[in-house]
């Protein structure tokens, strides 16, 4: 990955076949053939030409990926300096955000993102808990979700559910 | 015109006006998910009370800082604030993990300022010549340019080129996703109700960005970004001399930015990653882009900024917006009683000249502007406890895609695809040629169906693919621009003095 390097990011390592990349590399393919099916139901041949000439570039690219990755694989660098819990932490995150997105349109936004707040404030958090940082952190997080539901409520009138 | 425009363009309330502007523009384009469209109509409503001269002047103002401001969140969060700095991701963010954050952010005040006036005196002094540009341009010519954008795939793939491929072919399967423009057809939904709209870019593009940053950031206690040994904060003289180093680029990458901005549909992110990919076609030895080098950020923050002035070409002289942003101002001219067309210049000259002039002078304030909110957006990124960041960025990216469209489905999606882009990204499929795919597919299926079917109709289907001349040039710069690495380094093997 050219921009933005992240820490574990895939770095050339000689080593066997990963799973994972097989795994996923499959899903691609997977998603390619579906397209090509899905091609084969639509009525005008404007809409055939361009999904389809993807798709079957997509299956070609992703079989090479998968000659490649059987042939010559190469593993992920370990990464050096990713917390232990990181997957909770990781699933904690995505999890939260999916649940607020979730119960939006019940709870409303207010609520729901203030909940999503604090589960993300605990994933991130990777020092100790003390009576200070919690109050200063749920203070900070409190004026920033009002302040921002303000700011597209009633400055540029996004109707928030 | 005369001075007397120039004068009208520096009123205190015409200056007032550019720099609220310019301030309230760079803000909300920092804001990922609010895009220069939104910033613009907006505020719009604001223009109704004002003299047209005023209007647009408050309106180029908004359009052109919010366009810069889309370049804080690509360097300081590798989030594109806008559509626009996608490019600006590719340098900008390498950039700030190497504690060069500071410099990233005048580098691209520098070259938002010289692409912005390169634009507007385009637009001064060339509109009517430069507005023939766009009606030469049709369907195959936009289907070769987006080509040639596509060609960027081969140097954003992380050394795999066929997983960066299969990404690009990914990102424009997902551009097919929703009801097909061209025709009625329902295509790649799997008959869910959600995707039917259609994958929104800007969601996708903050997902796939962003989300992938936060799940790192999770994931370790170490800081999001190292400061520099010594924060200085702003680098003004430094970056006046990166710019001054690279003035071809600059200039190149703003002439490319004018261009691109003339042509109907094409815009800021078309014209970032053309300019990206010609400054990195000729790169000097040792520069090594897409891992914090400068001239990559100049070269795609020169070129956004100038469509700004391009897009007004088209939107004052033909009547035909050259970016969605241009397309609300158009409508807002209508409001005020103003009538574009080849006649403006001459009917309106007062309006129009007193308008370029106030484009000109925000663009000049954007330059203080620019570096003031800049080291202050640094520095609170930089010091903020990451605890309290990863919460208020992840609450940005949902509120901010849900603006785009009042779509909690996008806010789904956006989430969903930066999960995907997350794991894509550990094994080897970067987000980059993703994100290429689904800007430039639509671009790319829209120019070669209608050429297909203009060229089929009138049984010339070799001649209008290859037989254009704009169309040849263009195929030209593709071949040139795949083959130009593998030239150089076959060179610089024959003479292997020339790169030392």
């Amino acid at each position: 990955m050219t921009h933005g390097k992240t820490r574990d990011e895939p770095v050339a390592t000689p080593s066997r076949a990963s799973p994972g990349e097989l795994v996923v590399t499959l899903a691609l393919l997977g998603f390619g053939v579906w397209a090509l099916f899905d091609t084969a139901g639509y009525s005008d041949v404007d809409s055939v030409v361009f999904p389809r000439t993807v798709g079957i570039a997509l299956v070609i690219l992703c079989l090479l990926a998968l000659a490649q990755t059987w042939w010559h694989p190469t593993r992920p660098a370990a990464p050096t300096d990713v917390s232990p819990d990181a997957t909770w932490r990781r699933v904690l995150l995505v999890g939260s955000m999916l649940v607020a997105v979730a119960l939006m349109g019940t709870l409303g936004f207010l609520p729901a993102a203030l909940l999503a707040f604090a589960a993300s404030l605990l994933a991130a958090m990777h020092g100790r808990w003390t009576i200070g940082t919690l109050t200063r952190h749920a203070l900070a997080g409190i004026a920033i979700v009002l302040g921002f539901h303000a700011l597209f409520r009633f400055g540029l009138k996004v109707p928030l559910p | 015109m005369d001075l007397s425009h120039f004068l009208g363009a520096l009123t205190p309330a015409n200056l007032a006006f550019a720099l609220f502007g310019v301030v309230a523009g760079t803000v909300i384009g920092s804001i990922p998910g609010l895009t220069a469209t939104m910033a613009v109509a907006v505020l719009v409503p604001l223009t109704f009370v004002l003299p047209p001269e005023s209007a647009l002047i408050l309106l180029g103002a908004i359009y052109t800082g919010a366009i810069y401001g889309g370049a804080y969140a690509a360097i300081l969060l590798n989030t594109p604030g806008t559509p626009s700095a996608i490019a600006t991701t590719f340098d900008g963010y390498p950039m700030a993990r190497k504690g060069q954050a500071d410099l990233a952010i005048s580098v691209a005040c520098y070259a938002s300022v010289t692409g912005g006036l390169v634009g507007a005196l385009s637009l001064l002094f060339l509109a009517p010549p430069l507005s023939r540009i766009a009606l030469a341009f049709g369907p195959v010519e936009y289907f070769w340019l987006s080509v040639f954008g596509l060609s960027l795939i081969a140097s954003l793939s992380s050394g795999n080129l066929v997983k960066g491929l299969a990404g690009g072919a990914l990102g424009m399967l997902l551009s097919c996703v929703g009801i097909a423009e061209i025709s009625s057809d329902v295509r790649l939904t799997g008959g869910s109700r959600t995707l039917v709209g259609g994958i929104e870019v800007v969601a996708a593009l903050i997902g796939l960005y962003c989300i992938p940053v936060l799940i790192e950031m999770v994931s370790t206690p170490a800081r999001h970004l190292e400061p520099a040994s010594d924060v200085r904060g702003i680098r003004f003289r430094d970056g006046a001399l990166v710019a001054w180093r690279s003035k071809l680029n600059l200039l190149r990458s703003s002439v490319i930015g004018t261009v691109v901005g003339i042509l109907p549909g094409a815009g800021g992110s078309v014209a970032g990653l053309v300019a990206y990919s010609e400054a990195r076609r000729t790169a000097k030895p040792g520069q090594r882009f897409g891992e914090g080098e400068p001239d990559g950020v100049m070269a795609t923050e020169a070129a956004n900024n100038a469509t700004v002035g391009g897009g007004f070409v088209p939107t004052l002289v033909l009547g035909i917006p050259g970016t969605p942003p241009d397309a609300v101002i158009l409508g807002a001219l209508m409001v005020q009683g103003v009538r574009t067309g080849p006649a403006l210049f001459s009917q309106s000259g007062s309006i129009v000249y007193t308008f370029i002039y106030g484009l000109l002078i925000a663009t000049c304030l954007m330059l203080p502007v620019g570096l003031l909110i800049g080291r202050y957006a640094y520095r609170s990124i930089l010091h903020f406890p990451k605890a309290v960041l990863v919460p208020t960025v992840g609450f940005m990216t949902i509120i901010g895609t849900y603006a785009i469209r009042n779509s909690l489905s996008d806010v789904a999606i956006m989430i969903g695809l930066g999960t995907l882009g997350w794991v894509l990204g550990r094994f080897g499929y970067a987000a980059s040629p993703i994100v290429l795919g689904l800007i430039l597919g639509p671009i790319a299926e829209q120019g070669f169906v209608q050429a297909w079917t203009i060229g089929a109709a009138t049984d010339e289907l070799g001649a209008m693919f290859f037989g254009r001349p704009i169309s040849l040039a263009i195929i030209a710069f593709t071949l040139l621009s795949v083959a130009w690495p593998a030239v150089r380094a076959r060179r610089s093997a024959i003479r292997p003095d020339a790169t030392s």
